[in-house]
């Protein structure tokens, strides 16, 4: 009944909320429990996000440019993410960029919500 | 003698022939003009700027499937394939574009095929008026302005596996249409109603995927259909991902309940 792209899509976009609440928390507190939770969660979002990026590029359509710009434009936004807590430099933008992940992964909740194999994102 | 070969020439007359296209004629209207009832056109790749009126018992079909065989109209507010006052025409493997009226036009015409055709971009995708008894399958009606396939004083057809999807006001329209089958068809993210059934009676609709239209099934003035194992889930998206935040939150809190026991 369910598409394997919405059930990835729907776990992403849990796991991206806790990962962003635990980021908020560790940023006011400084605890080593948010921090572990934030860390987990954000890579097992990461891994998610990659799964459902090769799901689309093996799609029977085949590889579109479209796809591969949206999807290489979040990876970018994901990676800066990480960078900006990273480097410390930029710090207090960190909990703009968390929403702005939360955004992205709205918009790919959005796209493939049991119509995958339509979605602008070729899943 | 004479009687034998007076024989053999009337039989290979009445035996059906095969029209290639661009081989034998250059354009699909020309092979369908010089056609006899029942010969086979067969329309090799290419792109093909053309209005296309059958009026004669035809198969064509394309070599190569419909992406590589496409007909866009040549005149956008005739259809590109009108198939007029004919029984058993048989459409296999193109796509149907570019027409500001239909796609696929059939008007009185009955016991016709349509298979594996691509009909996009066009007033309406395929449109039956007075027309019984006919075939759909694996045809895709996407993004037409008006609908994806509408019906109209016409029974006894079967749609099984189209693709019905993002048309700018309904998917699948039956007005006063009887006896239609309407089973495993995919009709998705339409303007207004996924399937319509308007004063149309006794028609089957079975294991249907009904998604995210404004509207799912809609019936008006219709009595006796049977309506069987569809999925009709048309604003779930707007709820999911409320839900899917709500259980984030959760089990953020479960998490870091979880850890303190460590």
């Amino acid at each position: 009944m369910f598409e394997i792209a919405t059930i990835l899509a729907s776990l992403g976009l849990i796991l991206a909320t806790v990962s962003f609440i635990s980021g908020l928390q560790a940023l006011k507190s400084k605890g080593s429990a948010d921090t572990k939770i934030h860390r987990f969660n954000g890579y097992l979002t990461l891994i998610i996000y990659l799964s459902l990026a090769i799901l689309s590029m093996s799609g029977k359509d085949g590889i579109k440019i479209g796809s591969v710009s949206a999807w290489c434009g979040g990876l970018a936004i994901i990676a800066m993410k990480i960078w900006i807590v990273r480097s410390g430099r930029a710090y207090k933008y960190a909990s703009w960029m968390g929403i702005i992940l939360i955004i992205m992964w709205l918009i790919i909740i959005y796209t493939n919500i049991q119509l995958g194999s339509m979605s602008f994102l070729n899943l | 003698m004479f009687f034998l070969g007076l024989m053999l020439l009337v039989i290979s007359n009445l035996q059906a022939a095969t029209i290639h296209v661009p081989d034998n004629y250059k354009t699909i209207q020309e092979a369908v003009k010089n056609a006899s009832p029942r010969d086979t056109i067969i329309v090799h790749e290419g792109y093909y700027t053309e209005n296309i009126i059958i009026t004669k018992p035809l198969t064509i079909e394309s070599t190569k499937g419909s992406d590589a065989s496409i007909i866009h109209a040549a005149v956008q507010n005739e259809p590109v394939l009108k198939i007029n006052n004919v029984n058993e025409v048989s459409i296999s493997g193109f796509t149907v574009t570019g027409s500001q009226s239909a796609g696929i036009y059939l008007y009185n015409s009955h016991n016709g095929q349509l298979r594996g055709n691509k009909v996009v971009n066009n007033g309406s995708g395929i449109v039956l008026i007075s027309s019984n008894n006919n075939t759909f399958v694996n045809n895709t009606a996407n993004l037409n302005e008006q609908y994806g396939i509408y019906l109209e004083l016409s029974n006894n057809n079967i749609l099984e596996k189209n693709i019905v999807n993002s048309n700018k006001d309904k998917g699948i329209f039956l007005s006063s249409s009887s006896y239609n089958e309407l089973i495993n068809n995919n009709v998705n993210l339409n303007a207004w109603n996924g399937i319509t059934l308007w004063s149309s009676h006794n028609n089957l609709l079975k294991d249907n995927n009904i998604l995210r239209n404004r509207y799912g099934i809609v019936l008006s003035d219709s009595n006796n259909n049977i309506l069987t194992n569809n999925s009709t889930w048309s604003n779930i998206y707007a709820i999911l991902p409320i839900v899917l935040i709500y259980i984030g939150i959760l089990l953020y809190l479960v998490q870091k309940h979880l850890l303190r026991f460590i």
